[in-house]
């Protein structure tokens, strides 16, 4: 069967409020998953303060984003591949008034972004925190992923996440990860709870994409700078991650 | 109990009385000769019967002495009503909402438009923009091209202007080579974007060989931020004079909006904490 001519690519920001929740692996390794599947997909480090996903991947690139933002680059010259089967907009770290700047550009990017041909799906790592870009990052995406796990800071974090975006912006729609659960079952509770305050308090309910148990292979394979995805394949939370990836392949602009 | 009036459609005495001093105040009014004669003082019942032979000649004499007495006695009254007629139309002409020169609003609409638009807001949540937008050498075409032509540049790249906005747009001369938008229902970044666009047809502009740039000054109204329609207005005129400082040619905001509103946001409140930590109690044990 003949290829559609227009494929629409999806948008996904994938965010938590609070720092070290595994945004960053979650977006390689779902990424890798997808790629595996056939599709086109393209990473994008939205991470100005501590870019991670380039150190991630061992990759080095002479062209940011920082590039784009200040400069006449295009994100077209910026992408480079990865041993992940996708591509990546690296960020730079350390840059202070990007906030600025981004802002007044993020049209701009994200018409770069939706004019980036062939992909079926852009990912948006973003950093931490509730910062404007962060927030720019997800208003732009057509889907809001958020990972949570157990800790209180970080539910709260997301939490208050997903109550800006409602208040002010009203998103309504957020997918959840829960990321280092006990197990199978935790992982739901979490969630569950999570989304009956969601409820009870804002008034929507959240979709739980699905919920990954705590293991040992994923220091690990961040250690080795490998793609747990790739490197075992066979893993669980490699599995977890196809999983997900598998529904996330489904989504639709 | 009154007696009941029979209504029988003839007029009565009051109203035929009425009919005349109508019939007799159209004569004077349609006639600048008779008005112009009163205004002057009305003096002289022979001038007035001659205008009035020349305007009615089909009437007989007495018929027409008996008009220009009515028109005398009517007269008085009649020239200061004119004359208060004629400083109300000058009054609606300094209250009228367009701009004699270019023919689009002036800063009396701007003003109001933007009091209707930010109630608006209030009242639907949506933020509206506004923008002022300044030429940075008009000077130089005026001086160089003379103002007559400085007043054709102002006219046609303002209706031009107009065109490049979306109808929803209001576009006002607030004055001199100053123009005011307001942008209802729209976010700043949106309305970053329009500016974009008319800076540039600006700058694209030739004419008769002079270059031209704008500075403009953005300020977004958000109903969650209670300012005031003075403060909003200052708000763009402070970044309009920002924009001029930094080099002309180029957009002004305050940034930071999102930050502004986050700030604004309810915070997650102690009940909703206390329900999120609950959660823990409930991990199993290992």
């Amino acid at each position: 069967m003949k290829a559609r001519k227009k494929k629409k690519t999806v948008i996904v920001c994938i965010t938590s409020g609070k720092g070290g929740v595994g945004k960053t692996f979650l977006t390689v390794n779902l990424a890798s998953a997808l790629a595996k599947k056939g599709k086109k997909v393209l990473v994008v480090d939205c991470d100005f303060g501590l870019a991670n996903v380039d150190i991630m991947l061992g990759i080095r690139s002479a062209r940011t984003m920082k590039d784009v933002v200040f400069g006449e680059t295009t994100l077209q010259d910026v992408i480079v591949n990865t041993p992940g089967g996708f591509d990546l907009v690296p960020a730079c770290s350390g840059v202070r008034d990007m906030a600025q700047l981004l802002y007044e550009r993020i049209e701009m990017i994200k018409e770069m972004l939706l004019s980036l041909e062939g992909y079926d799906l852009i990912l948006l790592d973003t950093g931490a925190g509730m910062t404007e870009v962060v927030l720019q990052f997800n208003l732009l995406a057509n889907r809001n992923i958020l990972v949570i796990n157990r800790e209180l800071t970080c539910l709260t974090d997301a939490y208050a996440m997903i109550k800006v975006l409602y208040q002010l912006f009203g998103r309504d729609s957020f997918d959840i990860i829960v990321n280092s659960s006990m197990d199978e079952k935790e992982g739901d509770r979490i969630f569950q709870h999570f989304d009956s305050i969601c409820r009870r308090f804002l008034g929507f309910s959240l979709k739980h994409l699905g919920s990954l148990r705590q293991d040992e292979d994923v220091p690990r394979s961040i250690m080795n700078q490998e793609i747990l995805v790739q490197a075992s394949p066979h893993s669980r939370t490699a599995e977890s991650c196809a999983s997900m990836a598998g529904a996330l392949s489904r989504w639709r602009a | 109990m009154p007696k009941k009036q029979k209504i029988t459609g003839k007029k009565t005495a009051a109203g035929k009385k009425a009919d005349k001093r109508q019939s007799l105040e159209n004569i004077i009014k349609k006639n600048k000769m008779i008005s112009d004669w009163l205004r002057e003082g009305g003096a002289g019942r022979g001038e007035l019967l001659m205008i009035l032979t020349e305007k009615l000649p089909k009437t007989d004499r007495k018929k027409l002495e008996r008009t220009a007495d009515a028109v005398i006695e009517l007269g008085a009254d009649l020239v200061r009503r004119i004359i208060e007629i004629e400083r109300e139309n000058k009054q609606l002409r300094s209250l009228s909402l367009t701009d004699e020169l270019t023919g689009l609003y002036n800063k009396r609409f701007f003003k109001m438009q933007l009091g209707v638009e930010t109630a608006r807001s209030k009242r639907t949540g949506q933020t509206c923009c506004m923008a002022i937008l300044d030429f940075d050498n008009f000077k130089e075409i005026n001086d160089s091209l003379g103002h007559s032509e400085g007043d054709r540049f102002l006219t046609e790249v303002g209706l031009l202007m107009r065109d490049r906005l979306r109808p929803t747009d209001f576009l006002c001369r607030l004055g001199g080579d100053e123009f005011g938008i307001l942008m209802p229902a729209t976010g700043l970044v949106d309305a970053i974007g329009i500016a974009r666009r008319l800076q540039q047809f600006i700058t694209d502009i030739h004419w008769k060989k002079c270059i031209t740039t704008a500075s403009i000054g953005m300020a977004e109204f958000d109903p969650a931020e209670k300012v005031s329609l003075e403060e909003f207005f200052n708000l763009a005129d402070i970044e309009l004079y920002r924009a001029k400082k930094d080099g002309k040619n180029r957009i002004s905001y305050a940034a930071g909006v999102i930050e502004r509103r986050m700030a604004a946001a309810e915070p997650v409140s102690l009940r909703e904490r206390e329900l999120l930590l609950k959660v823990k109690g409930e991990a199993p044990r290992k």
